[in-house]
């Protein structure tokens, strides 16, 4: 009965376990998540084991084992066995560790005191376990030390294969959850739409790009089809397009137009099948990108494409190398070489040789951000031919600003060019003459300022032949036979004079008559192969025109002939412009061979000059020594015979004593003679330096002085007018007052002499005038009074040596001055004018009593004075 | 009193004898009638020990060593004051008359040609003798 009973019991106890496991497996089907499951497992433990407690466990991602649900254990010993398993992570084909005694265990000897205060007597563990090994564990605890029955384990390993499941199964749907997550995260930022359709068209899935771009939410989009949400036409494209990928199963890459709020975009569809279970396709991906600017772009650039490849101008763009990147059909038709040909080479390959240089400096400018300007400028073309043409450089930028190369319009204008030279020419022709008319009035002054004849004639023959272009031009002087040129020319340009000689001018007669003749061809001209005499000409002279060369009064002074080996090479214009230059020729040498005379007359009367002023002095230094040397002895003899006098004088015969007298008076009379020529011949001598300033009253006073005597003797008196400051030395105005007015006494008439000293001012000039009420002088003497030695009157009626006046005239001379006697009636006196260089400065103080003006205005008083 | 007259016109000789004899002086002239004879004279008296002259009457234009190099050597071989020598000539030239002032001399007297100017020449002596004494000049 016992047996039955515990058979019974047993039975009971079996059943009571399957029913605990089936009511797990109920309560697994309707758990709803995975706490659920550990709940549930937790109870059925307890149910169907005779455990008093339990717990799970699992490894975290960090590889700690730690509860995630447990029954009647305390958070103290939770925390103190936190981490603790028999198992590593993952280990395999593991069996369920019973510890029967925990307190005696000693593999649980750390956790022995955490045990008993827990009153844990026995633990068990069950492990979790899947493919991938251990990631958990149930335990058992018992609060006695326990022995294990085996239902009782396998109950526990059953519920642990199930919880295992359960958490794994979670663990799962959390990670798709997450990934899924992930997934929608990527596609919601992505800025392309993307979508999913399953095989009959229906949305699955879209991103947020999807519903922002159509105002369409997820929700609303979901389960429709395109129809539903895009106009009839546009769904029609885009199935069709799903449909050829589902037909052909491989990716499509499709440009779809959809219409947007702002018109219509282009998209680039990228779509793939969805595989299926079966590996079928099952669903259409789309990836589509906007590509509606690029497109516009494409377009832009397409038409801008069309446009170059069609113009008439050559249009190539090259990066900062120079290398050439685009060629167009422009560029092909104006340099010759192909798209392909051009394309890669260097732009350098246009430039004409030598100026390949300017190419890179042009790139250069560019990249620098110069602008460069359209000019024009000459390319080569493939086959060699230089073409002008008309550029326009612009940079090329890329999307950021940067100059990454350069375009180049060219245009051909070889054509217009050449009209453009033809205008030129013209105009240089116009020019040419114009500039031939400023030569010629440039040249004018030219010659005329040239006084050396032959370098006057050498030019008037260059500049002719210049301007002529002829192969030479000659002068020739006017020759004894008028009827030819001589042979050999004055002045030659264009050629050696062996070279010339074999044109043989002189062969051409030269009528008297005609001033000019030109021919085209003197070879054939009529004029002469008709004469009776035909000449015979150089067959090298073709060309040939002669222009006479006259002088103002008719005089012929030769002629320029110019000639040329080719025929008609003189034109009218050139004959019109020879005959210019050759009156200015003219005029020049005559102006020439005046100076020529003028510089010989002036040379000569240079030397002459210098001959005479070396006379001159010659003659004074002689008549100083001599009359020095002559009054040495003279004043021996007067002394002598003043000594003689006075000694014997007295014992003399009368007739003896008058000869002593004789002799004293002739040496007297010689001795002042002399003493005069002295004083005459220095004053040359004795007026070094610039004439110092002089007051002419202060002189007159001193002169005054000096002749106390002679005019207390003969009762003279002087007045004066306002005397005037005066350039010269004092000595020598002294000298010449003294003698005027010593003269004036000496030639007194019956009255007691009066002299009137006054002076006025002519320009730079003071003109001073002694006037005397003397004896006057008879005009037909004036001019010779100033002679030397000249006496009007007898020395015994007028005693002096004739020499006062004379010295007068020879200082004022020297001054510059003169000297001359005022006209005057005979017995009416007698007034010397003289002239001496006035001082700018006033006499202070006073006016000029008789200044006739002012100085004169072109010698202004300097400031300050 | 010891003059030295350096001249080699004899009428000039005569006359200046006469000009110093009415300067109330007692006198002895020594003449020297050139340059050279004028200058061993000089050297005579240094080496005898003999006092210089006290007045100097010089010719410029005399014959063998001109005047004014004889006027140079009483000047600065002789050290002799300008204020004891007197130029007679009858030069005008102004060239003499810089060279002499230059060389130093009491007076330049351009002898006349009459005898009443050259009697003005005792004037000039007069004063240098009696400059002379009142300075109590003595070598």
């Amino acid at each position: 009965m016992a047996a039955l009973a515990h058979t019974e019991c047993k039975h009971e106890t079996e059943l009571q376990r399957l029913r605990t496991l089936y009511q797990l497996l109920e309560s697994l089907m309707e758990a709803s998540s995975v706490l659920d499951v550990y709940e549930t497992a937790l109870t059925s433990l307890l149910e169907a084991t005779n455990a008093d407690r339990a717990a799970i466990l699992m490894f975290d991602d960090d590889g700690m084992m730690r509860f995630k649900a447990w029954r009647g254990l305390s958070s103290e010993y939770r925390q103190a066995v936190t981490g603790h398993t028999p198992w590593t992570r993952g280990a395999r084909n593991v069996q369920p560790v019973l510890v029967p005694d925990a307190l005696r265990e000693k593999d649980l000897h750390p956790f022995h005191e955490a045990l008993a205060r827990e009153k844990i007597g026995a633990v068990g563990f069950i492990p979790l376990a899947l493919a991938d090994g251990v990631f958990g564990n149930l335990m058992l605890y018992y609060a006695e030390p326990h022995e294990y029955e085996q239902d009782e384990v396998a109950i526990a390993q059953a519920i642990a294969g199930h919880v295992a499941i359960a958490a794994e199964r979670a663990h799962g749907e959390r990670e798709r959850a997450r990934s899924e997550q992930r997934l929608q995260a990527i596609l919601d930022n992505s800025t392309t739409v993307i979508f999913m359709k399953d095989g009959h068209g229906r949305f699955l899935l879209i991103n947020r790009r999807f519903e922002e771009l159509f105002h369409l939410t997820q929700a609303q989009v979901v389960g429709q089809t395109d129809y539903a949400i895009f106009p009839p036409e546009v769904a029609d494209q885009l199935t069709r397009n799903d449909r050829k990928m589902l037909t052909s199963g491989r990716p499509l890459s499709v440009e779809e137009r959809i219409p947007q709020a702002d018109g219509v975009h282009t998209y680039l569809s990228v779509k793939f099948p969805m595989e299926g279970v079966d590996g079928a396709p099952a669903g259409i991906c789309g990836i589509a990108t906007d590509i509606t600017d690029r497109k516009r772009l494409e377009i832009a650039s397409r038409r801008l494409a069309a446009i170059v490849e069609t113009s008439e101008d050559a249009i190539v763009s090259e990066d900062l190398d120079g290398n050439i990147a685009n060629w167009n059909k422009g560029a092909e038709r104006i340099f010759g070489y192909t798209a392909e040909e051009a394309i890669g080479k260097s732009i350098s390959m246009l430039a004409p040789p030598g100026r390949r240089e300017q190419t890179a400096e042009v790139l250069r400018r560019v990249e620098e951000g110069i602008r460069v300007d359209p000019c024009e400028t000459s390319r080569m073309r493939k086959d060699g031919r230089m073409i002008d043409v008309a550029l326009t450089i612009s940079p090329v930028l890329d999307d950021s600003g940067r100059i990454v190369g350069a375009s180049e319009i060219a245009r051909d204008i070889t054509a217009r060019k050449r009209s453009e030279e033809e205008r030129a020419s013209l105009l240089l022709r116009e020019q040419e003459a114009r500039k031939t008319a400023e030569l010629l009035n440039l040249m004018g002054p030219r010659l005329l300022a040239e006084l050396n004849p032959e370098k006057l004639v050498q030019a008037v023959t260059d500049i002719a032949t210049l301007l002529t272009g002829a192969r030479f031009g000659a002068f020739f002087r006017a020759a004894e036979d008028a009827t030819k040129d001589a042979g050999c020319p004055y002045a030659l340009s264009g050629m050696s004079p062996e070279e010339f000689a074999e044109y043989r001018i002189s062969e051409i007669p030269v009528p008297l008559d005609i001033g000019t003749i030109r021919s085209d061809d003197i070879s054939q001209d009529g004029r002469l192969t008709q004469s009776r005499e035909p000449p015979d000409l150089a067959p090298s002279l073709r060309s040939y025109l002669r222009v006479a060369v006259e002088s103002r009064s008719g005089e012929s002074l030769g002629a320029l002939v110019f000639g040329h080996s080719s025929p008609a090479r003189f034109t009218e214009t050139h004959e019109a412009i020879l005959a210019g230059i050759a009156a200015h020729a003219a005029i020049a040498m005559d102006n020439a061979r005046l100076f020529e005379q003028a510089g010989w007359i002036q040379t000569e009367l240079k030397r002459s000059n210098q001959e005479l002023r070396r006379a001159n002095q010659d003659l004074e230094t002689f008549a100083y020594s001599a009359s020095h040397d002559l009054l040495e002895p003279l004043r021996t003899i007067a002394l002598s015979a003043e000594v003689l006098e006075r000694d014997i004088g007295p014992t003399l015969r009368p007739g003896e004593s008058a000869f002593l007298k004789r002799i004293m008076t002739a040496a007297h009379g010689m001795n002042s003679l002399l003493e005069d020529l002295l004083a005459y011949i220095r004053i040359a001598k004795s007026a070094d330096g610039p004439p110092p300033q002089v007051s002419s009253a202060d002189t007159l006073d001193r002169v005054l002085e000096s002749l106390d005597r002679i005019a207390s003797e003969s009762g003279l008196t002087v007045t004066r007018g306002d005397l005037p400051v005066v350039l010269m030395h004092e000595t020598q105005l002294v000298q010449i007052l003294q003698n005027l007015i010593t003269n004036s006494v000496k030639y007194r008439g019956k009255e007691s002499p009066r002299v009137h000293v006054s002076a006025a001012q002519y320009d730079a000039w003071t003109v001073f005038s002694v006037s005397d009420n003397g004896i006057g002088i008879d005009p037909q003497y004036a001019e010779q009074i100033f002679g030397l030695f000249k006496r009007l009157h007898s020395r015994d009626r007028y005693p002096g040596s004739g020499i006062g006046l004379a010295i007068c005239e020879r200082i004022v001379e020297q001054y510059g001055g003169r000297i001359w006697l005022k006209k005057s009636a005979p017995h009416a006196g007698s007034t010397f004018c003289f002239s001496v260089p006035a001082s700018r400065r006033r006499e202070t103080g006073g006016s000029i009593g008789e200044s006739k003006h002012a100085p004169a205005s072109e010698n202004p008083p300097p400031g300050g004075q | 009193m010891k003059i030295l007259l350096l001249e080699d016109n004899e009428a000039d000789i005569f006359v200046i004898r006469e000009v110093l004899s009415q300067c109330g002086i007692t006198f002895q002239l020594h003449v020297a009638r050139d340059g050279e004879e004028a200058l061993s004279y000089l050297a005579d008296l240094v080496r005898s020990g003999a006092p210089l002259p006290d007045l100097f009457l010089l010719d410029l234009n005399v014959p063998k060593t001109p005047g004014l190099d004889v006027l140079t050597q009483i000047r600065y071989r002789y050290g002799c004051s300008p204020s004891r020598i007197v130029v007679v000539t009858s030069s005008d030239s102004p060239a003499d008359r810089r060279a002499v002032s230059a060389l130093g001399a009491q007076a330049y007297f351009r002898k006349p040609s009459n005898l009443a100017e050259y009697l003005n020449l005792s004037r000039v002596v007069i004063e240098i003798l009696r400059g002379r004494q009142d300075r109590g000049e003595q070598d």
